[in-house]
């Protein structure tokens, strides 16, 4: 121990100069924020960051330097021909870097305090206080960067190098580390950490490197401190373990890619059935826990037959540009899905179209293209006789423009969709506007305009799939209205007893899904507002595809996990997928 | 262990880098008391035998006992009680004579500050310097100094006359080996002086090719080539012969 305690005190007194520099050189940049940065609040914030990225970084260099220039130099084997154990002249090392890591973070939160005491207020130094406290639970990190210099420092000969490796070696572990977490997301394991969790992965992190630093150090100080050796005793199981992770990570990589129907980790997000309702394209994915949401896989569906097909791995339906309803699809308008890279699983790989005949399904497939994609957006909401443009002006206020050939109307509102305020109807030059509080019948030749539904309305009005009706909500109902004619379809139901939202639908019908406020088991209700026939499904809520497949009935996704076929009167038809 | 039994026994010791082998079925034994002269040509293995010895170097079979102590486990041990001057000899630039001297005391029990002066004032080694300002000669006596203040039983050193003058290898040579072997200390020396051998030793060991194929007293060994006592053109004849 007194060995250790003296070979610390001497590594202190050595670079004493670096020491120096570094205090200096973090004096400095609190100087320079305080007299560059405006205002008390960036200054504050400005000083909270510069601390933490200082202390990282001179923890960074100190742990990197604990080796590497004694090792280069022969210092380092002048000391092992001393009467010092391994073990001291590694702890000393150790002590060293803890030493002069606190050191500077101490000197760092000290200057911070100086400067706000001599330039700062009250509030200033409240609000640094506040900064720095924001950063605290990153301190965990130090530890981690500081094993990993070190274990740098023991197989590279200048500080710079171990810096750099150092990085390299923690970049390489969290390239591991984030697919992995992905691919065992898959099997159920939530690799995502509490706050807490994360402090004591990082302890457990930094203990395993030191660990593993004292084992190649000792390894190579049998070999007159080769670095070769402790390079080899370093590397073999560092290496050993990513290679193994990156072996395992790329075969689990393509298997989550490939979400099968029957997997009970199967969800089920979205659908677009063919105009006859006879195929069914399915956006499926991994159900993982969190908001870790994987791409899907695009699937198709006979109805009749059963017959399946993976069309995408991973990929995704091209929906209604506005809606975001399915839109669809026929022999001549051909259902369209982007397959994404399985390697990014973000960017475009090729764009597909599938033609639906009256027996199967052609797959053509495309190069991708942004130009061909641009010119596949398209909505069913909006009828030929208009176009609908969505702009944004100079104060980022969106603005929905109607046109109807030299006639235009120009609506200003907030929302996720141009058609949330403004909806032209299938009479041509009449537009359903939300004006105030109030919705109107716009008509583009005269510019007249005449209410339809006396509000206050809360919220946006919600169109159905085709653009055929709307569903408004006030503080005590919602209500559908026929978006032509300004018709309630059906009696307005109670806010406080039901949420409504439109069924999806290859059709233009207009159909509602009932579910009762409070009640999360109770069963949904289906209601066609067209012909009146309602009945009730128990579906899991937790896959969001519902569709009305034509004339045909409905898919969803019935309690248990089976996706199921029922015909219009919700009367099972057959099990899809059986899970 | 009695005050009889070699200080240092090596039996059947390999050293290999890589798939060089330094060392190979290496015997030794070296006798207390004794000042032993370890030559060899360059690369024969004379530095590597003398890391085994201190612990700086892990065989790769063979056993090796040094004060009744095996290094590659009980090497702090081992260190404390052996003086040792490497044939490289690093320390931070920036620090002073002293400051060194100081530090190193503080790991060696036996350390003497009279037997630090008494070497310094005998090799006239001005401690006041920076290392940075010690010339070459200057640091080897450093070195010298560092590996005797604390009386070990026992004395390795690795070209110890290396970079001093003629003045300095007489004192090195004359007084302070002299006076090691008057003292009964037990002490191998690697060099490639042969005047400074015959000078201080009474034993020679010829370490080639990895192995001691020769160990004898200085006399015999110099008489071996018939030329007298002529020790440098006896290592010749020696080296001729072992030659395959």
């Amino acid at each position: 121990m007194n060995h250790a305690i003296a070979l610390t005190r001497r590594q202190l007194r050595e670079p004493r100069l670096s020491l120096a520099v570094a205090a200096l050189a973090t004096s400095a940049t609190i100087g320079a924020v305080h007299a560059w940065f405006p205002g008390p609040a960036a200054v504050s914030e400005a000083s909270a960051l510069a601390i933490s990225v200082l202390s990282a970084l001179w923890t960074l260099y100190f742990a990197s330097d604990s080796f590497a220039g004694d090792s280069a130099s022969g210092r380092l084997a002048t000391l092992s021909t001393l009467p010092i154990s391994t073990r001291a002249l590694w702890a000393s090392r150790l002590g060293f870097v803890a030493l002069a890591s606190l050191a500077q973070l101490v000197w760092a939160i000290a200057a911070g305090y100086a400067g706000q005491f001599a330039f700062g207020d009250a509030r200033s130094l409240e609000r640094f206080d506040d900064a720095l406290r924001s950063y605290a639970p990153w301190a965990f990190a130090l530890p981690v960067l500081a094993s990993a210099a070190m274990l740098a420092s023991l197989v590279v000969e200048s500080a710079l190098a171990a810096m750099v490796g150092s990085l390299v070696l923690l970049g390489g572990l969290a390239a591991v580390l984030a697919p992995l977490a992905r691919v065992l997301a898959v099997a159920g394991v939530d690799l995502r950490p509490s706050v807490g969790q994360a402090e004591l992965g990082a302890a457990l992190l930094a203990l395993l490197l030191f660990a593993l630093g004292a084992h190649s150090f000792a390894q190579g100080q049998r070999r007159l401190g080769a670095r070769r050796v402790r390079a080899f005793h370093a590397a073999f199981p560092i290496g050993a373990v990513l290679l193994a992770a990156g072996v395992a990570t790329a075969a689990e990589h393509r298997r989550r890619l490939a979400v099968e129907l029957e997997s009970p980790r199967a969800k089920f997000r979205s659908a677009s059935a063919s105009v006859d309702g006879l195929f069914v394209a399915l956006e499926v994915l991994h159900d993982l826990p969190g908001n870790d949401d994987p791409p899907p896989n695009v699937w198709l569906l006979d109805l009749e037959t059963g017959v399946r097909e993976a069309l995408a791995r991973p990929g995704q339906i091209l929906h209604d540009r506005y809606l975001h309803y399915s839109l669809p699809w026929s022999f001549e308008t051909p259902l369209r899905v982007l397959e994404l890279s399985a390697l990014t699983q973000r960017e475009l790989a090729s764009l597909m179209e599938v033609r639906a005949d009256d027996a199967s399904w052609s797959v053509n497939t495309l190069p991708a293209s942004a130009s061909v994609l641009t010119s596949w957006l398209s909505t069913r909401a909006v009828p030929n006789w208009a176009s609908v443009d969505w702009e944004r002006d100079a104060h980022d206020v969106r603005s929905t423009i109607v046109r109807w050939g030299e006639r235009r109307l120009e609506a200003r509102f907030s929302g996720a969709s141009p058609l949330l305020g403004v909806l032209p109807t299938s009479i041509p030059g009449r537009v359903l506007v939300r004006r105030e509080h109030d919705l109107v019948h716009h008509d583009l030749e005269s510019g007249a305009e005449r209410i339809v539904f006396r509000g206050p309305t809360r919220g946006a009005m919600w169109p159905s799939p085709s653009g055929g009706a709307v569903l408004v909500s006030t503080e005590i109902a919602h209500t559908a209205l026929d978006a032509s004619t300004g018709a309630v379809l059906h009696t307005p139901w109670p806010r406080e007893e039901w949420s409504v939202v439109w069924i999806d639908s290859s059709d233009g019908a207009r159909v509602v899904e009932l579910r009762a406020v409070g009640h999360v088991n109770a069963p949904s209700r289906i209601l066609n507002l067209d012909t009146g026939v309602s009945f009730e499904i128990e579906r899991d809520r937790s896959h969001p595809l519902l569709l009305r497949v034509g004339s045909r009935g409905y898919v969803f996704v019935r309690a248990g996990g089976d996706l199921v076929w029922v015909d219009l009167e919700g009367r099972l038809v057959k099990v899809l997928v059986e899970r | 262990m009695s005050a009889t039994d070699p200080a240092v026994v090596v039996r059947g010791l390999e050293v290999r880098f890589g798939r060089r082998r330094v060392l190979e079925r290496l015997d030794f034994e070296l006798a207390r008391g004794s000042v032993t002269a370890l030559v060899g040509s360059n690369g024969a293995g004379k530095s590597t035998f003398l890391r085994v010895l201190v612990g700086a170097l892990a065989p790769d079979a063979g056993s090796t006992c040094v004060l009744g102590l095996d290094p590659a486990r009980e090497g702090a041990q081992v260190r404390a009680r052996v003086g040792y001057v490497p044939d490289r000899f690093e320390v931070s630039e920036r620090t002073t004579a002293r400051e060194w001297l100081e530090f190193v005391a503080r790991f060696y029990p036996t350390w003497s500050q009279n037997e630090q002066q008494r070497l310094c004032e005998l090799l006239a080694l001005d401690l006041a310097p920076r290392v940075a300002e010690l010339s070459k000669g200057a640091r080897a006596k450093l070195a010298l100094v560092a590996a005797l203040a604390h009386q070990p039983e026992l004395l390795l050193l690795d070209e110890p006359f290396s970079g001093l003058d003629a003045a300095s290898r007489r004192a090195v040579a004359s007084a302070v080996l002299g006076h090691l072997r008057d003292a009964g200390r037990t002490v191998l020396l690697v060099s490639h002086s042969t005047t400074d051998l015959e000078r201080v030793a009474d034993r020679v060991a010829l370490l080639e090719a990895g192995r001691i194929v020769r160990n004898d007293d200085l006399e015999a060994f110099a008489a071996h080539g018939r030329r007298g006592l002529d020790l440098e053109a006896a290592l010749l004849g020696v080296e001729r012969e072992s030659c395959p």
